[in-house]
Formats: C-alpha cells, structure tokens, sequence
C-alpha cells in the first residue's frame, strides 16, 4: 500500500491557496510571487487546507485560486488530493489546479476551501474576500486611448456621414468649395509642418512630448503594477531599492516601483495640463472675443476682470481656493483653470479689435450679417492661431501649478501624481539619504514635459505669430 | 501733451481704485464663504457658549453681510486688519504682518531688481549673439531654469549649500544673534542670510526675463528702421543703444509689472523652503491654521503691491513709448 | 553690486564684534512650534519644554524620575489631619528671585493655585488633572505653605500627586493684575516672568511672533545653585523650530545645533549616515519617553452637526480592529515605536496594562467588518458602507465618511492617516485628512468640533494625569474624544483614593481596560524620543536609557540635563574666512561678467545680425 514513508513522521504540507486578482496586465501574480507561501507544519499525516489570508480585490476582477503544495510532498502520485473550493456564486472542484471565477457582487465573499486526500479524511478551512468597487475602471485606465480616438474619429465621422449624404444626393462626395478650401487648409498644414520640422528645438520637444503622451496612454501596459500607490508594497518589495533591471527607477520607501508610479504620474500632469488649459482657453476666449467685440462697456466691466485676475498672484489665489473647494483633482484642475484665463483674454481681445476694423469684417457688417455669424466665420479663425501658441504655454504653466499644490500638500492625496511623489519623497526625508531615485526622476520628468511644452510653443510662436510675439 | 498724461493717470487711477475696490470685495466675499465658523476657531481651548456669544457680538458675526463689508471697509482704511485666529493667537494682525512684509520686501524687491538687471542684459547678449554658439548655450540654460519649478531648484540649492558649506544658514532671513546686533551687522547678517533663498527665487527670474528681453530684442530687429539704421552705416553698439534696446523694453516693461506677481508667488516657495519669516510663510501659516483674517490681509497685501506694480509700469510705459493710448 | 560686497564685508565685521562677546549656546532643533506662551493656553510637548526652562513648579523630578526639591525645599504630609496624607506642608525656597528681580514667596504659591482652584476650577483647566484634588491652600508663613487635599467628591483624601504637583508656579505682582478668564483665555504672556534657571529677553516677543528661534538667557541669580549646586555652565539656550525635518537633519551633522528630537524618518536617516560616519561626533538615544509619549486616534464622543455614526461603538471597535498597528510602527515609526494599548504607557511600569490577546484589537479586517455587518451597515455602490435602518446615530443611508483632523507640522501624522485611509476603505469607511496647523487643530478638537483627530498624549510622573483626562470630569476641558463611562469615573475615583498600591493597581488596570474595550482612543503606538546631540560641542550628556528623567522630552521643571551639560565650545560667528570667500566670488563673478560683455561687445563690433 502505497503511503507515507512512515506515517509517524512529520510530514510538511503545504497547501498553498493564492488568490489573485487577474487584472488585465496580470501585474497582481507578479507581485505575489514574492510573498512567503504560508507554510502549515502538519502534525500527522492528516490534510489540511489553509486558504490563507482574507482577501481584497476590485469588482468585476477574477478571483484566482491555485491550491498547490510544496516542499516535503514528494509528489501527486503518493497521495491525491481534492479541492473543494465553495463560494455563494457557485462551486468549483479543483485538482492542484487554478481555477477562477470572475466576481461582480460587491461586498462579502465566503469562499470555503475543503481537502480531501484519498483516504477520504478531509479538513476545510474558509477565506472571505472582499469585494470593493473597482477602482480603476475601463473608462479611467483608457480614457486617454479614448480621447484621442475621439479627437481623429468624431470629425472623420461626422465628414463621413456628410460625405455619404452628399453621395445619397447625387453630389460630388468632396464638393467644390469645400475641396478648394481642404486644398487650402492642407497647402498652409503643411507649411507650417515645414517650416516646424526645420525647427530643431521645436522637434525636440515634440519628441519628448510624443514619449510622454505614450507614457500616459500606455501606463496600464508600461507601468509594471497597476496600483503602485499602495502601502502594501513593503510587504512585497524591498524598500528604497536602487535601481536595477527589476525596478527601473528604484523603489520608495514603501517599496513602491518608481518606475510605475512616475508612468501613472504622467497621466495626472497631462490630465491637469490640458484640461486645466481648456478652461483657460475656453473662458479666456469668451471673455476676450465679447470684450474686444462689442466694445464700451462690456468691454471695460470685462478688462477690469481680467486684469484684476491678470494682476492677483496666482498662488495664493490657488491656495485660497483649493482651500475653500476641498483638496480633490478635480479641484485643483478648475482652480488652475480659473486663475490662468486672464492673459488668453487680453491676447484674444487684442487680436479681436485689429480684425474688427478689417475690411472684410467692417463689410459684413454692413450686409447685415449677424453677430454670431460674424465672429464665427471672420473673428474666430483670425484668432485662433494665435490663441493655440498661448495655449501650449499655459499648458506648461498649468503643469507647474499642479505640481506645486501637490507639493505642498494641497492636492489630492489618492492621485498618483510626480508632485505628490515629491512630497512624499521629501516628508520621508529622502533628501538626507542615498535614495536620490526617489524624487530624482519625478522632478526630472517635471522639469523635461515642461520644457518640452515651451520648446513646442515657442516654434509654433514663431511660425504662426511672426509679429506678434509680445507676449 | 501734458492734459494728455494728466487724463492718462486719471484713467488709470480710477482703473486701479476700481480694482483694488474689486479685490476688497472679492476678498471680503472669499472669506465669507470659507467653511468652518469663525467664531468658533477664535475660541482657544473649550470656552463658554456665553464666551462664544460675545465673541461672535464682537467680531459681528451676525450682522448682515452688507453691513459687514462696510466695517470691513471702514477697518481696512483705518489699518485695522483684525485678529489672528491661530497663528499668533489674539495677535493684531497689522503687528504679524509688519515684520513678515518688510522681510518679503527685502527678498521680492531686491530679487526683481536683480532678475531684471541681470535678465536684460543676459537677454540683450543673447539676442545680439543671435544664432551663435553663445545664444544657443545661454538660450538653453535659460530654458532649463524657466522650466524648473522654483521649489525644487530651492531644495536642491539648499541640500548641496547645507551639504558642502558647513556654516552656511540654511533657515531664516537673518541670523538668532540679529536683535543683538547693531545697524551694520544687522545689514550684513540679513545680506549672509538671504543670499541663498534670493539666488534660488532669483536664478528663474532671470531666465524669464532674458528669454523675454531676448525674444523683443529679436522682434525689433526685424523691424524695417534697423535695416535703415545699418543702412546709415551706424555702429551697432549705437544701434543697440539707440534703436533697439528703447524699443524692446516697452514689452518688458510690461511683462516685469505683471512678473511682480509671478515673483510674489515664487518667494511663498521660497519662504516655506527656506523658513524665510515673510509675507508667504505667513500665508502658508495661516492657510494651516484657518486663521483667516491673516490670510485675508496677506492676499490683500500681496494682491495690492502687483496691482501698484502694474500701475507704475502703465505710467513708466506711457512716458516709455508715447503711441500708448487708453 | 560693489554697494552689496560692501555691505556683506561691513556686515561680516559685525557679526564677529557682537559673537566676540557671545559666550556658550545650548541650540535645541524640534519640529512642533510652540502654540501660546501662556503656560495656561498652550497645549503642545515643546510648549511645556519652554515653560519647563522659565517656570518652576514646587517639586520636579530628578534623572530617575524621583521627586527633588524645586520651589519647596522640602515637604511632608502633616500627620494631624485624617486621612494621613490628605494635607501636606511644602517649606519653600528663601533665595528665589523672579525674573524682574521681585522675591518669591508664599504668597505666588497660593495665588497661582486659588487661580485654578474653587470658582476658577472650570474657567482654568490647564493643569485640572492636579488641581482637582486640591481642595485649598494655605499661607502658613512667608516661606511655608499647606495644601489639602481632596477626592472627586470634595471629601478630604491623601493624594497620588501630592509629592509630584506639576504645576508652575506664577509671579502673583504679574497674572494678579488680571481676572481670571483673561488670563486663561487671553493673556499673551509675551515676556513670560518665572523663577527657572533661563529668562526671557525684551526680545521673545519679538522673536515669537516673527517665528524666529527663540532665545534665553542664564539665570544669573538661579535659587538652585545655592541650594543643591544645580548650576547651568553655559550662558544660553535657543529653541529653533524647523519647518522641514531635513533642514534640521542637515543642520545637527554640520553642527548648527547641540541636540534635536528627530522624527522617526530623519532619524533613520541620521542612524544610517552614522552608520557610514562612525567618526561623526553625534551619538543618538531613542526609546521610550519619560513623559509616557503616545500617539492614538481619538473619536469625538460628544454628539456634534458633523457625522454622528462615529459614535456608534460598533465604528469605534470596527476602527479599532481595521487600524494596523504593527505596520505604522514598523513603517511610519521606522521601527521606533512600540505597539500601543492606551494612554498609559508602558514607561509606568507596574501600572501599565496590556489587553490580553483575544480581547486585543490586532489587525483584522474580517472582524472589522464583521462587526460593522451585524450593526447592520451596508455596502454603498461607491465602496463606503451606509447605516441601516434604525441606526441610532444616523439616518438610513448615511455612509460611513468621516473627516480627520490631522496636524500639519508632524510627519508621521500624516503618513498614518494615509495609512488608515487606505485600511479603513476596506471596511467600507471612508475617511478625508484634513491638514490644520497646532493652533487650529486644538480650537477644532477643543471645541468638539471634529469627527476624528490623531493626537498624541504625554503626563505626569503619575499615569492618574493620564487617567483623569478620560474621565466623564474633564469633558469640555482637558478631554479631546468627550469620552464618558460611569464605571470608568468610579474606577479612577478609586485610583485616586487607594490606601494600598494593589488597590491602585487594579483600579489603573480596570481604568485602561475599559478604556481599551471603548476604543475612544485607538492607541497605536507608543513612540520612541528619537534624540540625537552634539558630542563636540557639549559633554555631560549621560545615559537617557538608564535616567530616562535626562531625555530630552522631560518637560517637568528643571530638567538635570542642563545642570550637568559642560559646553566645549564658545560660540563664533560664521568666520571670516566665509565672508572674504563670498566676497571673492562675487568680485569675481561681477569681473567676468564685466569682461565677457565687454570683450563680446567691442570684439566683434561689426558683426551685426539682423535677421
């Protein structure tokens, strides 16, 4: 009978029960790898599950469970196994085998593991995981992907089903008017791309913007965890690690991966950068175009709020606001926004009076043509040019301003961002030791995407604004 | 000409007045709406509901607010900012602020005026030397400094000067001996104390200003009077001096007075790096303490001293470049 | 720039004329600032740490945490009164001298404690965990004064504090002249009179309000010197406060600084650059305080407008099992802590009790959120659980998201309540730090005007300090969490009045446990004093483990450190040789520049481009 060599003898099984969260970039197993299987000395030969220690994971996420031995079984053949892995959502029997299951359910999940050895003597054990709301979702790990998608696809679109239309109507699908003027549009692309491709400084920064908004678009594939801003890491990761071929950047000091957290860290200064700048963009062209347009007094109520904001200093006027808002993202993009609008409105209103007393425009004036008509198709493409340079240059600014709050404490705490990797970096006191990767590489990152948003917008400055540099 | 000017600073005072008034307002809104009651933050250690009662009476807490903005007004004009809340309890606040806004004058005024010295003249070197060896070196340093944010090149100049210098101070604006001392030690003490945190405001002050100085020199020498100016056969020192340079300080004349605010907000970062005693270490106090009036004449102070700014550059910029209308 | 050279050369002369006369420092680095001068407003340790070198209290406490002489040479319990023990005569010193030069006398003893006692209990709280056992004084003589004691209900009583009363004694010619609740509520105090071996200059108000170091001078007529030889061998002290740890870090390894107590990630910092300098003239003392230092998170138990669910003990025991101890101290503490239970540390010794482990609250998410089931909240879509139907403390639906108050100037504070908001997130808790400074942080916390708060708590030599701030007695005053259990008051009323040390043991015990089970305050640890000194510039240091009455933190009246520390060094300035060299850079960085443009200008004078 084929059994235990001697059935006194301690016999070390291990029944060894991972669950793993079986995220899309399967970064979870990784890190589990590290842990310490939890080893059970057994003191008779009797089974014994252990579904080790309760577990947490995100909804929609697969619960994995692997029931394996280790060490001092000498192998399948001597003893079979069984286990029984019963959970509310249904059953499963697994053979040494993985086996998941995908949750949706938030809340408590019993999962109650049974071994059976062939000699039918069982024990079970039970293990509740936790299902939390997940917290990256589709939309938040890919919305980047999205957006740009969005930016290509929705005017593609919307030219497409013209175009279709335009088939159904028996007309040309490029008509005339519309071709000579892509024929235009596309004559002055790509003439300033010319004449942008010769600047060496402004393909410089293109290139490294380019590099950052892959960074950002691609963080759930490039960074080497998903969620590499939990404290959970010392457990798994050695602490303040220098940099070596498994942590690229070194770890912080609770054996987060640098490396992974500035990837993520990308995405919160490009969110803000652009984001923040369409604010500005948007109120300081509004605020510009009624102001420049319509002239007297909205004009001077207008002037009189943009220089009171053009004039107040931006920090503590952030610092007041985030103050008042709450310290929360989403915040710190509107106050960013709200506080930086001013210089686009002065630009925008300058250009806005040079054209309005333009011919062209002064004609259509007198046809009679509608406000709205007009700033739209004579106002609006003048000004654009010159507010797309501006934009750039406060979407450095706007950077800046992010990574100062979250320096100094006043942004949100849950976003992996490289200010507050500053800050943390420096309230751990890595400035007094040798763990120079820590803030290192977030303030490089900091100083670089800054400097390449300036190398951009000081090229197209040059090729779209010639004269009208004075900022 | 001279009813000109006169109508000129009219405006621009009524301009300023306005916006002061509007700042006023805009402060005294601000700070209305901030969460918390602020009679209870008044309140040190568990006092009395009568205590609270009287306090709220005393600050006239519960008077409509329009009656509120004129004492506030009223207050403001007879140089009553208040009572500091938490950061020196029960403290006027006029006594806080006095020390902390001669401390900023000291690091902000001499910064501006040295950024501005020395970022002309960088920037007039640079677009002289225009496309050569010299622009691109100096041009890309430039860059590099404008991009750093100004927090962390002060800590990076504060770990290496604490690290290498053994006696250099790395807090404060001057010295603990300083009350101790007398006029000239005191002058020598705050000069040893300040020249860090002022190099590290300073050194991205400087580069803006010689990108932008460098950016309107290069404009103005495309201008078609330069060309007849070499045409004349005149000297190009005499064409820098007498063409050029005039004309491209009109832009950095104005962009200085609007950098008065840029310059305001980097030395806040300064001054909590550098446990420098200003106006922005006060700021950033009071913002922990929720002590609001201090924050409130903080802001104002600070809001005011760019507004002034900005008022001076009008004048000097009509005086500068006489096609300035409005 | 010449204008600037000349100034700073001047500027540098004067400095070395004013040092020339300097003498020695003691400089101390911390961290937390100073909240108010006023020894009745103030709240924080360094607050104490200051008083602690300006006033005196009648009896202090030496290196081995004995009671020794300070304002009374000399005191005994007066055998005529029953119970032995309830009243106790304090003979007191006939040299002491006030800053102001007034002489000190019975009568300051008296005035400052009738100010707190009788009708003025409630209005001045500050040192209530004593003063509520004082039932009145009297004037025996000039020099000799009697004080009866009393239990919580007025019945004469011995008194656990009796030989160790930490109060500070004040100049009756100053805090006479106001009312009381001026001078609990209001007064500045801003050049604090006392009889302790440092003054106060013209200066400190100055210094205090500008946030500068500030600086005390010798007390040259020191009464202790004459009565036991406690002399103070250097001729300042300076407190600097630092904004940033690494400044301070910095400053403590060039030697700005004599002595500085560290937080925990500095002084790991400090530890390893050590290591690597074992020639460092720096040695280093960490562990436990002898104030009985510990960190916890405090539930607001008086109802407020805020989140009231808070209260419900349920919350309170599923926050206290969802908060991992073990990790703040191994991670946040850096190893420099120990696992706390309650207030009471273990630096009391026998009186110090532990939870048993099946009652602890150890880490243990399933237990926490076991817990919070039965109470019958429920999972919210968002992650937070909600209050079920008939939740006494909160409507259906309410959820589980509370605000804590953290202080802004301590590190690890911060650092924790990362820590358990992470944790507590999953047991369906949410909660949002919000940073304010040490002044709002205690008008917040005092007033009950909180939620959560982390705080921290160091007492007297007796953990009854410690005890009575959890009592029903001190709500409104001295308690933070507003905590409330009948059966606690009546334990510690028999801790107070015990005739045997068992009595007052197992009263102690029964206080703390209860204490523990309500979770009122979630102990987390028990900090170590991380302290690192000078070994060049000051020797006397001593074994801080062995005398934990030397460390740093004891802020009880004369401290014996500063008696025994000899300086080794006399204070210079910044040195010449500093200036001439910041001189020379200057000269030369003005001549190159001058050179460069001028040599660039006139070179190439043609070469004009234009674009």
């Amino acid at each position: 009978m084929r059994r235990h060599r001697t059935s006194a003898c301690i016999v070390i099984l291990t029944v060894l029960l991972t669950c793993t969260v079986l995220s899309l970039t399967c970064a979870a197993p990784e890190a589990s790898a590290e842990v310490t299987p939890p080893v059970r000395i057994m003191q008779e030969d009797e089974p014994v599950a252990d579904a080790g220690p309760d577990q947490n994971i995100s909804q929609g996420d697969r619960v994995s469970l692997n029931g394996s031995m280790s060490a001092g079984f000498e192998g399948p053949d001597e003893l079979n196994y069984t286990w029984t892995v019963q959970f509310p959502i249904g059953k499963a029997t697994l053979y040494g085998q993985v086996v998941s299951f995908k949750v949706n359910q938030l809340g408590q999940l019993d999962v109650t593991l049974t071994v059976r050895d062939s000699l039918n003597r069982t024990d079970t054990d039970e293990m509740t995981v936790y299902v939390f709301e997940k917290r990256l979702s589709f939309l938040e790990k890919y919305w980047l992907i999205l957006l740009f998608a969005a930016i290509v696809g929705i005017p593609l679109g919307l030219w497409l089903i013209g175009a279709a239309f335009r088939v159904l109507r028996g007309e040309p699908a490029i008509p005339p008017t519309s071709k000579e003027k892509t024929a235009l549009l596309l004559t002055s692309v790509r003439k300033i791309a010319k004449q942008y491709t010769k600047s060496v400084s402004g393909m410089l920064g293109l290139s490294i913007l380019i590099i950052f908004l892959i960074m950002a678009v691609f963080a759930p594939y490039l960074a080497n965890f998903e969620d590499p801003k939990s404290t959970s890491w010392i457990n798994v990761n050695p602490a303040r690690e220098s940099p070596s071929s498994e942590f690229w950047f070194g770890t912080d000091f609770y054996g987060r991966d640098v490396w992974s957290l500035t990837v993520w860290g990308s995405r919160a200064s490009l969110t803000v950068g652009l984001l923040a700048s369409l604010i500005s963009i948007v109120l300081g062209t509004t605020v510009g175009l009624s102001a420049g347009y319509f002239g007297k007094f909205p004009d001077e109520i207008l002037m009189r709020l943009t220089d009171f904001f053009l004039v107040i200093p931006w920090l503590p006027l952030m610092i007041v606001f985030a103050m008042v808002m709450g310290r929360s993202f989403q915040n710190i993009i509107i106050v960013i926004g709200i506080t930086s609008w001013s210089s686009t409105a002065r630009i925008v209103r300058a250009q806005v009076l040079s054209v309005r007393e333009k011919m062209f425009v002064q004609r259509a004036i007198c046809i009679g043509a509608g406000d709205f008509r007009i700033i739209r198709r004579h106002v609006l493409p003048n000004v654009v040019p010159l507010v797309f340079a501006n934009t750039i240059l406060l979407i450095a600014n706007s950077i800046f301003s992010e990574s100062f709050l979250e320096f100094f404490n006043l942004g949100d705490p849950d976003v992996i961002s490289w200010g507050t990797m500053l800050e943390e970096s420096y309230s751990n006191g890595d400035f007094n030791s040798v763990a120079w990767w820590d803030y290192a590489f977030p303030g490089a990152c900091i100083v670089i995407l800054i400097m390449a948003f300036y190398l951009i917008g000081d090229a197209l400055d040059e090729i779209l604004n010639p004269k009208l540099r004075k900022r | 000409m001279a009813r000109d000017f006169r109508s000129y600073i009219f405006r621009k005072t009524v301009y300023l007045a306005i916006t002061i008034l509007l700042i006023l307002a805009f402060n005294f809104i601000l700070f209305r709406i901030m969460p918390g009651d602020p009679a209870r933050a008044v309140i040190p250690k568990g006092a009395s509901d009568e205590v609270i009662a009287m306090l709220r009476d005393k600050w006239g807490l519960d008077e409509p607010y329009l009656s509120q903005f004129v004492t506030y007004l009223v207050n403001i004009f007879q140089g009553d900012l208040g009572t500091s809340f938490t950061v020196r309890v029960n403290y006027p606040v006029t006594g806080i602020i006095g020390p902390a806004l001669a401390n900023t004058l000291v690091l902000v005024g001499t910064g501006t005026a040295l950024a501005v010295l020395a970022g002309v003249m960088l920037g007039r070197l640079a677009a002289w030397r225009r496309g050569t060896v010299t622009d691109r070196v100096a041009s890309g340093f430039f860059l590099i400094f404008y991009c750093m944010p100004t927090f962390l090149f002060a800590l990076i100049l504060l770990s290496l000067f604490t690290k290498y210098i053994p006696d250099w101070p790395s807090r404060g604006a001057y010295g603990e001996d300083y009350r101790y001392l007398d006029l000239w030690g005191k002058i020598g003490d705050r000069a040893y104390h300040t020249l860090l945190p002022l190099g590290a405001l300073v050194v991205e002050e400087i580069a803006a200003f010689a990108i932008i100085t460098r950016s309107a020199l290069i404009d103005v020498m495309t201008e078609e009077y330069m060309v007849t100016a070499v045409a004349k056969g005149m000297r190009s020192k005499d064409i820098l001096h007498s063409h050029a340079m005039p004309n491209a300080m009109l832009p950095v004349v104005t962009v200085v007075a609007m950098y008065v605010g840029w310059v305001l907000s980097g030395s806040i970062m300064i001054e909590v790096i550098f446990s420098y005693p200003g106006l922005g270490k006060l700021t950033w106090d009071a913002v922990w303490g929720e002590d609001y009036p201090v924050l409130q004449a903080a802001f104002m102070l600070e809001t005011v001293a760019v507004l002034i700014a900005n008022y001076s550059a009008d004048l000097l910029l009509f005086k500068l470049d006489p096609r300035v209308k409005i | 720039m010449a204008a600037l050279l000349l100034l700073l050369s001047l500027g540098g002369a004067g400095v070395r004329v004013a040092e020339a006369a300097g003498g020695t420092t003691l400089r101390i680095g911390l961290i937390e600032p100073i909240d108010s001068l006023n020894p009745f407003i103030g709240v924080t340790d360094n607050a104490y740490l200051f008083w602690q070198f300006i006033y005196e209290d009648l009896i202090t406490i030496d290196e081995d945490m004995q009671a020794k002489p300070n304002l009374a040479i000399s005191w005994y319990a007066v055998p005529e009164y029953e119970p032995y023990g309830s009243v106790w005569q304090y003979n007191l010193s006939q040299d002491a001298l006030w800053h102001d030069g007034e002489p000190f006398d019975a009568d300051d003893v008296v005035f400052t404690i009738e100010m707190q006692i009788g009708i003025n209990f409630d209005t001045v709280w500050a040192y209530q965990p004593s003063t509520s056992l004082i039932s009145s004084i009297e004037k025996i003589d000039e020099y000799t004064v009697r004080i009866h004691y009393q239990d919580l209900d007025g019945s004469p009583s011995p008194c656990p504090v009796a030989e160790s009363l930490m109060i500070p004694i004040l100049p009756e010619h100053i805090w006479g002249l106001m009312d009381v609740s001026e001078a609990a509520f209001q007064f500045k105090n801003l050049w604090p009179i006392g009889t302790g071996p440092f003054m106060c200059t013209e200066n400190t108000e100055d210094e205090y309000t500008s946030g500068d170091p500030l600086i005390l001078l010798r007390n040259p007529d020191y009464h202790g010197a004459a009565e036991r030889g406690d002399t103070i061998d250097f001729d300042r002290v300076i407190l600097v406060f630092y904004l940033e740890p690494s400044a301070m870090f910095g400053d403590i390894q060039r030697g700005a600084i004599d002595v500085a107590a560290f937080n925990s990630a500095s002084f790991q910092n400090l530890e390893a650059w050590l290591s690597s300098n074992p020639d460092a003239p720096i040695d280093t003392y960490s562990g436990l305080q002898c104030t009985g230092f510990s960190v916890e998170m405090g539930v607001c138990m008086q109802p407020n407008t805020l989140n009231n669910l808070r209260r419900d003990p349920a919350v309170m025991k599923a926050m206290a099992y969802a908060t991992n101890k073990e990790f703040i101290i191994d991670n946040v503490y850096r190893g420099y802590a120990e696992i706390g239970s309650t207030i009471v540390s273990p630096i009391y010794g026998d009186l110090y009790w532990e939870p048993e482990p099946d009652k602890a609250y150890t880490f243990n998410l399933t237990k926490a959120n076991e817990t919070l089931d039965n109470a019958g909240y429920y999972w919210g879509t968002d992650g937070v659980r909600r209050a079920g139907v008939g939740n006494p403390y909160g409507a259906e639906g309410k959820p589980l998201s509370f605000e804590i108050v953290v202080e802004q100037e301590l590190m690890e504070d911060k650092d924790t309540a990362m820590k358990l908001r992470e944790d507590f997130r999953k047991i369906g808790i949410e909660i949002e730090p919000r940073y304010v400074s040490i002044g709002q942080w205690s008008t917040l916390i005092y007033a009950y005007n909180f939620e959560l708060t982390l705080t921290y708590w160091s007492g007297d030599i007796d953990p009854s300090y410690l005890l009575y701030i959890q009592t029903s007695f001190c709500i409104y005053d001295w308690s933070e969490t507003g905590y409330s259990n009948p059966r606690y008051d009546e334990n510690y009323s028999k801790y107070i009045k015990a005739s045997t040390y068992e009595e007052k043991k197992t009263a102690a015990y029964n206080c703390q446990e209860l204490m523990y089970e309500d979770a009122a305050f979630v102990v987390y640890a028990y900090p170590y004093g991380c302290w690192g000194w000078r070994t060049d510039s000051f020797s006397g240091w001593g074994d801080w483990g062995a005398h934990p009455g030397r460390q740093l933190a004891n802020f009880w009246s004369a401290n014996p450190l500063y008696f025994d520390l000899v300086p080794l060094k006399t204070d210079t300035g910044p040195s010449l040789m500093l200036y001439a060299l910041i001189g020379i850079a200057v000269v030369a960085a003005v001549v190159v520049a001058v050179w460069f443009f001028r040599r660039r200008g006139g070179e190439k004078e043609e070469d004009v481009r234009l674009p």
